[in-house]
């Protein structure tokens, strides 16, 4: 047994807290160690190639680098041993940068601890083995779950390397919240005329298999083989059959909310959820129908002549694999029912900005003059809440949405180009335009449009006869501001939708303290998860505007088609493993595995049927849980065992 | 079950219609309110927006007596009632402080040593709303209803101190409901208002009463306009400020046809039938009686 130890500076990271050389005397104290170093930057190539040289010229057969945690360079060290004919698993990394150098400031304790974590990890290192990395194959198809302009976008650039991408919309069409926009900022493109041909881009590229009114109810398996059940509700229209020439609406009885207009204008139980809908076809609502089963109408099925009405259609669960999946379930706003000070969503003349986007469309219920909801009336000036909802840590949201300075500028400019005589009035608590071209619109909405921006806060507003009293506060002049407003719309924050929360738990993603999907590396993996091969794209992890959400569209999948493109991959050969003597088949693993990994099976032994813990090894995902919580110390970890972990408190105790 | 309670200067001078009628009620409703002994100010005549210790003594020295007073009263609950909203906020405030400061709580202890008096942080400030509330139940308030208020249209006037700040609050300062369900159980008819919260002009009273009109306007106007017939109040300057002020306004030609203001517990004692003089309505500046004759609520024969 020859251990080479090697320990990092850093820089002054490592080296101003943990005096290196103490610890490479210390060292080289210790059993089986045959060479001890330190270099300025381990990670750099004349550090690996000083490992590579005493591998080959000393011998070693274990090595130990004390540097930063390993989630940055073990992959760095692994490859540099294995270079030279060392088993990757015989590396050992000691964090004395965030776990000491980083976090403690006398460099008297810091010195001893890092003395202590290289001791125990000598211990541990001289009982490590040599671990295989098992390969399986890759299933050369991609799933993207929702359909926004993210997932759009994700599933065009996977379709676009070449690779079959199957697209899971939980509402009758795609598009997402983008399709509802009237206007982007900062250009004011017309946001339904950027975003359809993308849309229909989708529906007729051979690539991508589009599955609408359907959502994903269960995913196993692991990274390259992910098995999927979606389950698609019956659309009791027939796409293929429909031809959109609207003769079922008209005779159609029931009237309900239009959710594509936020609820502002009626639609039938058979409807189209927008003109430029893909897929290209009619759906009828089960829950807003007089009765599907028992059958109580019809008469839309009798005015239908290509036939395409079938009230037979049964939900279906598509089972299917996939390689790599991407995830991008988008946002929410903040519900206008929980902002008291703002009137509960009891006063009808405060909206959201969704509300306002689809008041002001041509498409929308009013078809494009900004009438009011309460009466109907012409909208002359309008006020413009920032952070209704946002930035708020002591009731409401604590972080920044992001995008509500920009939508709200762009509303105000809207209003302006729409009502030339009227006021717009902005209340905000700092303009933030942290995008190209996103400080010249505002700008431009300010001086040039004479859009009017107050920084301050809107504490209640109150119905005021036809009017809305708005009470603010100027605090750059420190006055209270009182005004009448006919209509007052909230730039609601961003929160995770509830598709994202769901398939958060479909898929045991790990979620931040906000309830968005949390990246696996906030900087340098944006859309990679803590599950390896599930990407995300998105408002999932938090608010974006449109470029940012197309951007990471694209990385994300880029990433899956790394995958995707393999035809075997390596997982990670760190798994669990039972002692079938040891085990007394009690079950407790089995409950405690978040994977599913375990399960109970039958076993011969002296004559006898007993159960025992039997591990998937490609579920497994190497957590652990099963070793901690097994009574009888049957399971066991590759490169984690009982007996290092056991040496390491040991060394760690003799101090 | 018999409560410790706290008056307060008020109670016993411009609102002792509140003070009596409250007391009645709590009898009729098995949530005695007794007087605490020996009680001095609350402290709000002292600001608490410094971290001056001084100005806690007050408050402390009530909290301690209260206190002696539970354990006196056997089988109490270890809580302190208040009327006034503004005693209820600077209590509950400087109990907040002490429990979660118990370094000040030992200095201010130490300035209590003289009165013989510790006190333990063991305490919980209530408004009786919230006894009202949480201890009895509106069903059990309108099971003792006698005299449903039929024809009265309510708009409940909160005021700023009952929800505001976040230590003294005694329902959700955006949406709250409890005024407005006592007003339900009494049969009466509640009128949804958005000036609830707004301010009565406090103190100003005191020396610009000008800042007071222009609040008691905005007020009385819009509860007329939401179909308003009367307004309850649980606050004495609240009260003050609402009824007087509009008497003045009348006399400056500003607004007409003033509208009675009650404490809740006023409106509560004639619902549950209880002896008219407790209301102390000749204190009142704007009539009660007769909006409440007109109704035909008193002066019927049984």
């Amino acid at each position: 047994m020859r251990i080479g130890v090697y320990v990092c500076e850093c820089g002054k990271n490592i080296s101003a807290t943990v005096d290196v050389e103490k610890v490479v005397d210390y060292a080289k104290s210790l059993p089986n160690v045959a060479a001890s170093r330190v270099y300025k930057y381990m990670c750099a190539d004349p550090g690996q190639e000083l490992i590579k040289k005493d591998i080959e010229e000393l011998k070693l057969d274990k090595v130990i680098v004390a540097a930063c945690s390993p989630r940055m360079h073990e992959p760095t060290f692994r490859a540099a041993i294995e270079d030279k004919g060392l088993n990757p698993y015989t590396l050992e990394i000691v964090n004395i940068r965030e776990q000491v150098s980083w976090v403690h400031d006398d460099k008297k304790k810091g010195t001893k601890k890092a003395k202590s974590l290289v001791k125990s990890s000598v211990m541990r290192s001289a009982l490590m083995e040599p671990l295989d990395r098992k390969k399986v194959g890759v299933t050369h198809k991609a799933l993207v779950i929702g359909a926004g302009i993210a997932g759009i976008q994700a599933a065009l650039d996977i379709a676009g390397s070449g690779y079959q991408v199957t697209l899971v919309e939980k509402t009758s069409s795609i598009g997402g919240k983008m399709a509802q926009l009237d206007k982007t900022f900062p250009t004011l493109d017309c946001s339904a005329c950027i975003l359809s041909p993308k849309m229909v881009e989708v529906g007729r590229n051979p690539n991508i298999t589009l599955i609408a009114n359907a959502e994903v109810e269960q995913v196993d398996g692991y990274v390259g083989n992910f098995k999927v059940k979606i389950k698609k509700k019956p659309r009791y229209v027939i796409e293929e059959r429909c031809t959109m020439c609207d003769d079922c609406v008209p005779v159609c009885p029931v009237i309900v909310h239009d959710e594509y207009n936020e609820n502002l204008s009626p639609r039938k139980a058979i409807y189209i959820a927008f003109p430029q809908a893909i897929p290209a076809s009619y759906i009828i609502n089960p829950d807003d129908c007089l009765g599907i089963d028992p059958l109580i109408c019809s008469k839309c099925k009798d005015v239908c002549g290509p036939e395409a009405i079938d009230f037979d259609m049964k939900p279906e669960i598509i089972e299917d694999e996939f390689g790599a999946i991407v995830v991008a379930t988008g946002f929410d706003t903040y519900p206008i029912e929980n902002l008291g000070e703002y009137g509960q969503g009891n006063i009808p003349d405060v909206i959201t900005g969704l509300e306002f986007e689809r008041l002001i469309s041509p498409g929308g219920p009013s078809t494009g003059d900004l009438r009011r909801p309460s009466d109907g009336k012409l909208v002359k000036n309008v006020v413009f809440i920032h952070c209704a909802g946002s930035r708020d840590p002591a009731k409401h949201l604590p972080y920044c949405s992001k995008i509500c300075c920009m939508y709200s500028t762009k509303q105000a400019l809207m209003f302006k180009h729409e009502v030339r005589d009227g006021t717009a009035v902005n209340f905000y608590i700092d303009i933030r335009t942290g995008g190209k071209d996103y400080e010249e619109f505002y700008q431009r909405a300010a001086e040039e449009a004479k859009v009017i921006y107050i920084r301050g806060k809107v504490s209640e507003l109150i119905q005021d006869g036809d009017k809305i009293l708005v009470k603010g506060v100027n605090t750059l002049t420190a006055e209270t501001v009182e005004l009448h407003a006919d209509l007052v719309v909230l730039a609601t924050g961003i929160i995770p939708s509830q598709g994202t929360k769901d398939i958060a738990s479909v898929l045991r993603l790990s979620l931040g303290i906000n309830g968005f999907i949390k990246e696996a590396h906030p900087k340098l993996k944006p859309v990679e998860t803590s599950i390896t091969g599930v990407f995300v794209a998105g408002c999932a992890t938090g608010p974006k505007d449109i470029p940012e959400t197309v951007s990471q569209a694209g990385r994300a999948a880029v990433r899956a088609c790394n995958i995707i493109a393999q035809d075997e991959i390596e997982v990670e050969a760190t798994i669990a493993h039972v002692d079938e003597i040891l085990c007394r088949g009690c079950g407790i693993c089995v409950g405690t595995c978040p994977y599913s990994a375990i399960t109970l099976i039958d076993t011969k032994r002296f004559g006898n049927i007993y159960k025992v813990a039997s591990v998937n090894e490609a579920l497994c995902k190497g957590c652990g849980s099963c070793a901690a919580a097994c009574l009888n110390g049957a399971i066991n970890q590759f490169g984690f065992e009982d007996k290092q972990i056991l040496a390491m408190i040991q060394a760690l105790g003799e101090e | 079950m018999k409560n410790s309670y706290f008056p307060g200067c008020n109670l016993k001078t411009e609102a002792k219609g509140f003070e009596q009628s409250a007391i009645a009620v709590s009898k009729a409703l098995d949530a005695e309110l007794v007087e605490m002994p020996e009680w001095n100010c609350c402290g709000t005549v002292q600001t608490m927006t410094t971290d001056n210790l001084m100005r806690r003594i007050a408050p402390v020295r009530v909290l301690s007596r209260a206190s002696n007073h539970v354990k006196e009263l056997k089988n109490s609950q270890n809580q302190v009632i208040t009327l006034c909203s503004m005693c209820n906020s600077t209590l509950k405030i400087v109990n907040a402080e002490v429990k979660e400061n118990p370094n000040d709580l030992e200095k201010i202890n130490f300035q209590l040593e003289n009165d013989d008096l510790v006190y333990e942080g063991d305490m919980e400030v209530k408004h009786f709303l919230e006894i009202l509330r949480d201890d009895v139940g509106y069903e059990n308030i309108a099971k003792k209803v006698t005299n449903p208020l039929e024809g009265m249209k309510i708009a409940s006037y909160y005021g700023c101190m009952l929800l505001h700040p976040e230590k003294a609050k005694i329902d959700d300062e955006e949406m709250p409901t409890v005024m407005e369900s006592i007003v339900l159980s009494l049969g009466a008819e509640v009128v949804d208002w958005p000036y609830f919260k707004q301010c009565c002009g406090s103190y100003h009273i005191v020396d610009r009463d000008d800042i007071v009109n222009s609040q008691v306007v905005k007020i009385i106007r819009n509860a007329k306009k939401t179909g308003a017939n009367a307004l309850i109040v649980a606050c004495p300057l609240c009260a003050y400020n609402l009824d007087n002020q509009q008497v003045e306004l009348e006399k400056l030609g500003v607004e007409k046809e003033p509208i009675p203001i009650f404490y809740f517990t006023q409106l509560m004692a004639i619902a549950m039938g209880l002896p008219q003089k407790v209301n102390h309505f000749e204190d009142h500046h704007i009539n009660p009686i007769l909006l409440l004759k007109e109704l035909g609520l008193i002066g019927k024969k049984k």
